[in-house]
């Protein structure tokens, strides 16, 4: 799938090269300011910095194409290479719909344990993010508490969307993770992203932490989030090339201050509904600003994260299922490296809902099946077979029915229906309740096994965490 | 600053999705050609057989089976029209059916409905079909109205016509359906006249136009080649349309269900421009896969997508107007 000519990628990227040359970036207070005026950049007194074009063109094609994400076993590694796409659910969700109550409420370490056991089943999920937060625990001890629950319930790499404030704190979780530094280095466990506010200005605070982490060896995910019509332009056009000017911008500060780091340029675009001045994620056009950033990214030699399975609705209900099917064809079509947006989430990326996390498993595993098309050669045109079998038979019986069915021809459903409409009244059993047994299934398999790590490892990251007794596993 | 617009400049105009490359599409017109010519199609009707026979296919009259050459075939692609103007009973609602336009339509034949007001699953009435006409008539999304559902509480063996009354009294757009049978077709098209004016200005402004299917794999039985003969002869545009189920009555893999589809349209269009040459046709697909635990089509599946746009993308090669079980 294409969605920009080579002439229109081209223009926009030029574009976000004049906006970081004439309107530059604002870095206020960080480090970076002076290593980029070091490299040439322009800096007023009020640390905005103006961009000379060769230095971010420099600065990109130092960022590795391949970006590896680690897993605490090999088998769990992600490497965006561009070969295939890889999936990740949003990030840091205060509210939960619960499904008990079908109550909205803020979301807790509950929430946040069961959801990240249930995504660590989930084959369709690669990456993990710090995806919700415990607002039940207080907020001196939360951050800690959480990073402990993640690294203990999942082995899959892991994001930290909320950089850790204590370099310390985080220096000393790589360390345990890879066993030294060197060896996190080579094989980084751990993530971090680093936000732009739109338009064109990054915490300095949180950039300097963002570059403490990347000079570690952990992947940066540069992620820029406007909104269309409020913090960058009203077209998809101006709004792209604002993207690419921070993505950029920022790459290029990293890329001044800990030359070689990883990124993953992160694309995740809103729109402004203008009827009720609320921020929409489930829009198409985010879809059609996130397949025109994969397009211009890989042409930069970047991998390229969007968030492609966004929704704004409030229910496992039609909007929820259109919105996302629809995105995340065109996303996986136009070969995003990573995708978000999902697994859980409603309400424009803002509420976790548990039983959602199954059934997007299937969604993306449908939209993969489609993405993998048809494979025409002579031996899937089956010309032998449609000879032999001839006028008014049937191929069920044949053997390469049965063998090519099972190596995936088809896709099979897990959660949805193919059944007659009244088998489907008598069972009497909707999707939301297969999702929900997933869940169960995903919940018990856990108690079976215990926490993950070792013991060792999880009573040093208790007290690098600063545990009590009972808060560690 | 004064930035001028470029001169010449090419743009993408928006998304495109290509399900194969040129070749590989060669690859499935070549393996059609040659079921075509060496396997055949079973073609129950006395008269379909005359018509082929008489345009050059090899005519096996004991079994019914014909192979047609690759020339015949080839032959009447390129004498259906590429483009069609299917009128409405309101003129502002004309559609135009061509390369790269894609337009909506109902699917059809619903044989149950969900009562829309107890919620209920039950048999569905003529008031029923010409309600579901009438809200299509409404949906600027839905360019042309194909019957959407099958009156029960009519005598069936002149239901369609039933159908064909309760329909066109409900829109104004372009209207597709399925006669059953040739006698029917005839009978409609005698409706569809009075309403136009007249026979000659219904040819003119054509407010109906048919569908019928092949049985895969590889049939044409005696009324869809009564359809479409008889649509050719009245000039009215046929939707040849197959509905084979990969994995059932047609190979597992979807470009082995890709070449019967084929073979089936093809050999649907051949006899249509055999009839009539340049007669309006266009290329359908509600082929799917067969979801092997329940013996059924699911038309929820990917590969079905996946069919309608390798389906969509073959038509595009054909030059003639697709239509494709998608929505």
């Amino acid at each position: 799938m294409r969605v920009l000519a080579d002439e229109e990628r081209s223009a926009i990227y030029h574009e976000a090269l004049s906006i970081l040359q004439r309107v530059g970036m604002r870095f206020t207070g960080s480090r970076a300011v002076e290593k980029l005026r070091e490299a040439g950049a322009l800096v007023d007194e009020s640390d905005r910095v103006l961009f000379p074009s060769e230095l971010v063109e420099k600065c990109t094609t130092a960022c590795p194409r391949n970006v590896l994400m680690a897993g605490e076993h090999t088998d769990r590694d992600v490497l965006l290479d561009g070969s295939r796409t890889h999936f990740n659910p949003s990030g840091c969700a205060a509210m939960a719909l619960d499904d008990r109550s079908g109550k909205l409420r803020p979301s807790t370490l509950a929430d946040l344990r069961d959801g990240t056991v249930v995504m660590d089943a989930t084959a369709e999920l690669d990456v993990m993010w710090t995806f919700v937060t415990a607002t039940d625990v207080p907020l001196e001890r939360r951050e800690l508490l959480e990073y402990y629950t993640y690294l203990t319930e999942t082995e899959k790499p892991l994001v930290f969307v909320d950089c850790p404030t204590d370099p310390t704190l985080a220096r000393e979780i790589f360390q345990l993770l890879g066993g030294d530094l060197a060896s996190y280095r080579k094989r980084p466990r751990v993530s971090v992203l680093c936000a732009v506010r739109a338009p064109l200005e990054v915490n300095g605070g949180l950039l300097d932490l963002t570059i403490e982490y990347a000079s570690l060896g952990a992947p940066v995910w540069v992620y820029s989030m406007p909104i269309s019509g409020a913090t960058a332009p009203v077209t998809l056009a101006g709004t792209l090339a604002l993207i690419w000017a921070e993505i950029l911008g920022t790459i290029t500060a990293i890329q001044c201050t800990a030359p070689g780091s990883s990124v993953v340029a992160c694309c995740g675009p809103g729109i402004l509904d203008m009827r009720t001045t609320t921020m929409s994620l489930g829009n198409l056009e985010s879809t059609l600003m996130g397949a025109a950033c994969t397009e211009i990214g890989h042409h930069l030699g970047l991998p390229v994260h969007n968030a492609g399975l966004a929704t704004d609705g409030k229910s496992v209900g039609i909007q929820t299922g259109y919105e996302k099917g629809m995105k995340v064809v065109a996303a996986m079509a136009a070969g995003a490296d990573i995708i978000s947006g999902g697994f859980g989430f409603l309400d424009a990326c803002s509420t976790f809902y548990l039983p959602l996390v199954p059934i997007e498993a299937e969604i993306v595993a449908m939209a993969r099946r489609m993405v993998g098309g048809i494979v025409v050669s002579p031996e899937t045109l089956m010309g032998e077979a449609i000879e032999r079998i001839g006028i008014g038979g049937n191929y069920l019986a044949e053997k390469e029915t049965r063998r090519r069915i099972r190596a995936g021809e088809h896709f099979m459903p897990a959660i949805a229906t193919r059944a007659p409409f009244e088998q489907w009244q008598a069972l009497g059993r909707t999707e939301l309740d297969a999702a929900r047994d997933s869940v169960a299934q995903a919940l018990a398999k856990r108690s079976e096994r215990g926490p993950y790590l070792t013991a060792d490892q999880r009573r040093e990251l208790a007290v690098i965490c600063k545990l009590t007794k009972s808060e560690a596993l | 600053m004064r930035r001028n617009p470029h001169a010449g400049r090419l743009g993408s105009g928006g998304l495109s999705l290509n399900v194969f490359t040129p070749d590989e599409i060669e690859d499935i017109h070549l393996a059609t050609l040659e079921v075509l010519e060496r396997t055949g199609v079973f073609v129950e009707e006395k008269a379909a057989l005359d018509v082929l026979s008489d345009g050059g296919c090899a005519v096996d009259r004991e079994r019914r089976i014909v192979k047609i050459p690759p020339y015949v075939v080839e032959d009447a692609i390129r004498s259906a029209p590429s483009k069609l103007c299917l009128a409405g009973r309101d003129p502002a609602r004309d559609y135009v059916i061509e390369a790269n336009r894609v337009g909506f339509t109902s699917f059809g034949e619903g044989v149950l409905i969900v009562d829309p007001r107890s919620g209920a699953l039950r048999e569905p009435t003529k008031a029923d079909v010409g309600d579901a006409a009438r809200i299509c008539d409404y949906l600027d999304s839905v360019d042309v109205y194909e019957r959407a559902i099958g009156a029960a509480d009519v005598p069936q063996e002149v239901g369609q016509l039933h159908n064909a009354e309760a329909t066109f009294a409900n829109t104004t757009k372009h209207v597709f359906m399925g006669p059953f049978s040739g006698y029917l077709l005839g009978k409609i098209v005698e409706v569809a006249s009075v309403i136009a004016g007249g026979a000659d200005k219904l040819r003119r402004r054509p407010l109906i136009s048919f569908i019928t299917c092949p049985v895969s794999p590889l049939k044409l039985v005696s009324d869809t080649c009564q359809i479409i003969m008889g649509a050719a002869r009245e000039g009215l545009a046929c939707n040849i349309l197959s509905m084979a189920m990969a994995g059932g009555s047609s190979p597992v893999t979807l470009a082995g269900t890709l070449v019967t589809h084929n073979a089936e349209v093809l050999a649907g269009i051949t006899l249509s421009q055999l009839t009539e040459r340049g007669s309006p046709v266009v290329y359908g697909s509600s082929t799917t896969a067969m979801d092997l635990r329940l013996a059924s089509a699911s038309v929820g599946s990917p590969e079905c997508g996946l069919i309608g746009a390798a389906v969509a993308q073959m038509a595009r090669r054909y030059l003639l107007p697709s239509w494709v079980a998608g929505a």
